[in-house]
């Protein structure tokens, strides 16, 4: 096997709140090959958020991430000083947030942020402008120019967030982490910006990190899928696999109840109860008490291991199905 | 055929957008045409699905159905006579719940103060009543008894959106508006509180008006399902007929981008234009695949065979 471009290995991330400690991630590790999508899906209160930001160095406070190890090409995260790390980011490691209208700096032109890093880089004005303007013209953003004069404000949500995605991408970034990058979209332009970024990866051989609950969103563009569940994987596998066979019953009981035909079908098949309390975590299996084929045995760990090839869950269980 | 209980003739909602100091002076302000010249009709126990994306109108026209803001020019009809007429009358048989039960709930109150006021609003019997109705309504959305003494806050968003639902049903109302009622709770809670309101409408006969933009919900939830765009419908029809065989360019655009497994161009490409300029003619035809001369022109009509209205000239004597 290649040597991975970005290896995360028994994240742990710690927060105190009212209720007590939390950990959002509680030893995650996932790895990400050159040019590979993996989506990381699960529900709010999962950890998906505070696990990917922790991953690159980007969660604050710094100290609430109390253990793992963070590998990009080789070189250990963990052990870089502050600007070697910002260097990095700068360069090859790119984020886009959900919220385009607080991740761009809204007294400041589209053109000035979009060109201001090439600037620092050393490039000419009329460099920088041509490369923001090529950038535009990729997101398929109507009259360029004129927009480069544009604030943010002065821009749709579909397009600021177009604008977000040019900023990440305009150092030619070989990791793109994008943390729910169309949530906040219509459908129309959602499905716009997810074909656009399946063909900048083609383009430029960008791996990315595309976090999402929207199972529609991850099927259609990750390589492979890690479901997160109370900070913990609960399953790993390639993309149609999982979506076609879910081994962990965390999975399957999501896939089902998305609504795929009509109220006459019957009822939706929803998961009972709700999410576990962070603070106050059974020991064993985080999903035990909504599982279906919840037993004695699920009050042990539960570690994520191989089923298959390819293929890991985090459920006694699993092998058996 | 047994009167609508709900019918909108020729509805129009126009915003003044907020003038300049210079623009005071001139004629003609700017107007946002947030509903245009919307025509349709809700029968009774019957669930109409309003799908659309954000700036449609769709959330606009819920409001004016809820007579909650008077429609421009048109017509509201509520069981035949207009909401106006007698307006509260009209409320204790049409109500609402909101999107995000996070703000829609007063949250220094109580569970409790939260369900009584519309009780204490429409003169529901004494305390002692209103106490076991409260409590009677939690038991109808699945929440215990005792979360009457609990505070928003120390609900989960599940939790929250189901005493906002059991705020609709408190006066016991015949009609709904729901506005995007589960979009802020996650998929496996979301299908637990869709479980929820289709075994309300079926037990207790209500009619909803269900505001969405998630398609695959609509489907699975309505009997008819209504599209806008730039504030006018543009296809309404069966659920299963929209979702076999959309008709209008612009619901083909939107249903393929939710029933896409892989990545394909989209069939409407760019954002909605704005409802202040809306373009002539047909509005969707700037983003249009199937657009020709004819659409920048015209406004196309509506056109009603097997039960499904289109308005596209498509449907219509063609586009050239």
């Amino acid at each position: 096997m290649p040597e991975p471009l970005f290896e995360v290995r028994d994240l742990v991330t710690r927060f105190r709140s009212e209720g007590g400690e939390i950990r959002p991630s509680r030893g995650v590790s996932f790895h990400i090959a050159a040019g590979e999508v993996l989506g990381l899906v699960g529900e709010s209160g999962s950890g998906k958020s505070v696990t990917a930001r922790a991953s690159i160095r980007l969660q604050q406070p710094e100290s609430a991430t109390i253990g793992g190890e963070l590998f990009f090409r080789g070189q250990d995260l963990r052990k870089l000083d502050a600007e070697a790390l910002r260097g990095l980011r700068a360069k090859q490691i790119a984020m886009v947030v959900q919220d385009p209208a607080a991740a761009l700096n809204p007294v400041m032109t589209i053109g000035d942020q979009l060109t201001r890093i090439h600037r620092l880089h050393g490039g000419s004005e009329a460099e920088a402008r041509e490369a923001a303007l090529l950038l535009l013209r990729r997101m398929r953003i109507a009259e360029p120019e004129s927009r480069l004069a544009a604030y943010p404000h002065q821009l749709s949500g579909g397009m600021r967030q177009r604008v977000l995605i040019a900023l990440a991408l305009i150092c030619r970034p070989s990791l793109l982490i994008a943390d729910e990058p169309t949530t906040a979209l219509d459908v129309t332009v959602e499905a716009e910006i997810l074909a656009l970024l399946d063909e900048l990866r083609r383009e430029l051989g960008m791996a990315m990190l595309m976090i999402s609950h929207n199972l529609s969103v991850i099927g259609r563009i990750c390589d492979r899928v890690a479901v997160m569940y109370a900070g913990r994987i609960m399953e790993e596998a390639p993309t149609q696999a999982l979506l076609a066979t879910p081994r962990h019953p965390y999975t399957m009981a999501l896939l089902a109840s998305v609504p795929r035909g009509t109220k006459r079908d019957g009822p939706l098949p929803a998961i009972p109860g709700e999410p576990p309390d962070l603070a106050r975590l059974p020991p064993g299996c985080p999903f035990q008490a909504r599982c279906p084929g919840a037993a004695p045995q699920c009050t042990a760990e539960q570690p994520l291991r191989d089923i298959a090839p390819g293929r890991k869950a985090a459920c006694w269980r699993a092998e058996a199905a | 055929m047994t009167p609508p209980l709900l019918s909108l003739d020729g509805v129009s909602r126009h915003y003044a957008t907020k003038p300049s100091v210079l623009g005071r002076l001139l004629p003609n302000q700017p107007v946002v045409r947030a509903v245009q010249d919307v025509t349709l009709a809700i029968a009774r126990t019957e669930i109409l699905g309003l799908v659309g994306e954000s700036g449609s109108g769709k959330s606009t026209l819920g409001r004016v159905a809820l007579a909650l803001e008077p429609p421009t020019t048109g017509k509201v009809l509520f069981d035949g006579t207009p909401p106006g007429d007698n307006l509260p009358a009209f409320r204790r048989r049409a109500q609402m719940v909101f999107q995000d039960p996070q703000s829609s709930l007063n949250r220094s109150l109580t569970i409790e103060r939260i369900l009584e006021s519309p009780l204490v609003v429409h003169r529901f019997g004494n305390a002692a009543a209103r106490r076991e109705r409260i409590a009677e309504l939690l038991g109808t959305v699945g929440l215990r008894a005792d979360m009457m003494r609990r505070y928003p806050h120390e609900l989960s968003g599940g939790q929250r959106q189901r005493v906002g639902i059991a705020r609709a049903l408190a006066i016991e109302p015949a009609f709904i508006v729901l506005d995007e009622p589960t979009s802020a709770l996650d998929v496996s809670i979301q299908a637990q509180v869709v479980n929820l309101l289709v075994e309300l409408q079926q037990r207790l006969s209500l009619t909803y008006l269900f505001i969405s933009h998630d398609l695959r919900l609509v489907r699975w939830l309505c009997d008819r399902i209504a599209v806008m765009y730039l504030g006018r419908i543009v296809e309404i029809g069966p659920a299963e007929a929209l979702w076999h065989a959309p008709r209008h360019p612009y619901t083909k655009a939107l249903l393929s981008a939710v029933t896409a497994e892989t990545l394909q161009p989209p069939e409407a490409a760019g954002d909605v234009p704005s409802p202040i300029r809306p373009p002539p003619g047909c509005a969707f035809h700037p983003r249009c695949p199937a657009a020709g001369p004819r659409c920048s022109r015209e406004a196309p009509r509506d056109v009603t065979a097997n039960g499904v209205t289109v308005a596209c000239h498509l449907h219509d004597g063609g586009v050239s």
